[in-house]
């Protein structure tokens, strides 16, 4: 089974304990957010957004092999 | 530029032909608005007063704390307990006496912002919540000034340049609600490495003088994260949304309505639409309150419960049992916020939490765990 890496920035890595995830292939983003509202319910805790190929999305969008995946939470600090 | 200290001051600036006389006078006629003199704001005010920008307005309501020192280096010992803004535009005047630095010993919030605004070329975005950054990025985009960002948790920073064209993205296509917040934290709950603030602050203090003098590629359509902990950096692309204008007021006279503390107040309990259905799947129970007015839809099977909207809550308030958890919510979650305040903090309902993003983030949700993968 292919897996897609998912990077984590901020406190998603620390909500996780590592800096990435690797999921189960997904077609799309919203089926990857579908996946990970399961398999990762500590994320649900927190907002992001969803970066694919090194670009934020703001629709859907398909996944293909080898794509670069990474969950953006805002900051706040300063 | 015909004084001598000028030319002496700033030679190194009048050596690259990209800066050179025309760009220190640009520099010089330059006014730039600096909000929040804390890790971020330290590095920005001091470069910004060494390079020459002519006037720098400093906003900051705070007092220096001995925490701030480990990171906010223009404060010593002596200034604990003194106000930021103050102490600070002290400090900038010593370092560059050619410069005039004008500071507000306040809060940036919706009754000042927009005289603030008015007075600067440039706005500097180095607040420490979130309701001020939602604040300064609204209020930016509806007076059309660049906003330079900088954010920064524990070892890593965000930075990129905000509404620098009226095409250019803002801080709501990146993040496009200011709801759903209350898990993220800042510097002193969470910490932060020192310097990480330091090196962010620096990259916007570059993009201020790039932009003012007009040289090189400003880093807008793109945020830069950096990790110090690897000490790596990722550009990321990003495009303006232009569904995000229905997020953010039509107009000044509309963001002074805003209660942007509330609507990022980390102290309200939120839940997403995400958490909510997990709880339902694990048969957890809940009662709903509907705050929307009478006539409001659409009705959602799962979220059927009271409906007492919140122009009528204060007279109706006993109908709600105190000893249920209670989730509160409404079309977008900006009434559940209000209702929510109103119920804890004046009646006392410890068990109530709001949807965050009501009805539309609980449709969106749905729509997305229905859709055939």
């Amino acid at each position: 089974m292919i897996k897609n890496k998912v990077l984590l920035f901020g406190i998603l890595a620390d909500a996780i304990g590592q800096p990435f995830i690797e999921v189960e292939e997904a077609k799309d983003t919203d089926a990857l957010r579908r996946q990970l509202v399961v398999a990762y319910p500590a994320l649900n805790m927190y907002p992001y957004v969803i970066a694919h190929n090194k670009k934020v999305i703001n629709a859907n969008q398909s996944i293909a092999q080898g794509d670069e995946l990474a969950l953006l939470p805002p900051f706040a600090g300063g | 530029m015909s004084d001598k200290r000028d030319k002496i001051k700033y030679s190194r600036h009048l050596l690259l032909s990209e800066i050179g006389e025309i760009g220190q006078k640009k520099l010089a006629e330059a006014s730039v608005l600096v909000v929040g003199a804390g890790g971020l704001g330290c590095p920005v005010l001091q470069y910004l007063a060494a390079a020459g920008v002519g006037k720098i307005h400093i906003i900051d309501g705070d007092r220096v704390e001995e925490s701030n020192l480990q990171r906010q280096v223009l404060y010593d010992e002596a200034n604990i307990g003194k106000p930021k803004a103050e102490v600070a535009a002290t400090k900038l005047r010593k370092q560059n006496s050619l410069i005039a630095v004008h500071s507000y010993c306040s809060r940036l919030a919706r009754e000042n912002v927009s005289a603030l605004f008015q007075v600067a070329d440039i706005i500097v975005d180095c607040s420490d919540n979130f309701g001020t950054r939602y604040l300064i990025s609204d209020a930016a985009t509806l007076l059309g000034k660049p906003v330079v960002y900088g954010a920064v948790d524990r070892f890593q920073g965000q930075v990129t340049v905000f509404s620098l064209h009226p095409e250019a993205p803002t801080y709501r296509c990146l993040f496009p609600v200011a709801s759903g917040l209350s898990g993220i934290q800042n510097c002193s709950e969470t910490g932060v490495l020192g310097v990480v603030p330091g090196i962010i602050g620096m990259i916007q203090a570059t993009e201020v003088i790039k932009i003012i003098c007009g040289f090189g590629e400003v880093l807008t359509g793109k945020v830069l994260f950096f990790d110090a902990l690897n000490m790596q950096t990722m550009q990321i692309g990003l495009e303006k949304n232009p569904e995000t204008i229905k997020n953010m007021p039509a107009d000044i006279e509309e963001l002074m309505q805003w209660d942007y503390e509330l609507i990022c107040d980390s102290k309200i309990s939120t839940i997403s639409a995400a958490e909510l259905y997990n709880a339902l799947q694990r048969k957890e129970r809940f009662s709903f309150l509907d705050v929307r007015e009478e006539a409001e839809l659409p009705e959602v099977d799962l979220l059927s419960g009271h409906r007492i909207p919140l122009s009528v809550l204060e007279s109706r308030f006993a109908e709600i049992d105190p000893s249920r958890r209670v989730v509160v919510y409404c079309k977008s979650g900006r009434r559940s916020a209000i209702a929510l305040q109103l119920l804890s903090e004046k009646y006392g309902f410890a068990k109530c939490i709001q949807l965050d993003g009501g009805i539309d983030a609980w449709l969106q949700f749905e729509m997305l765990l229905t859709r055939k993968i």
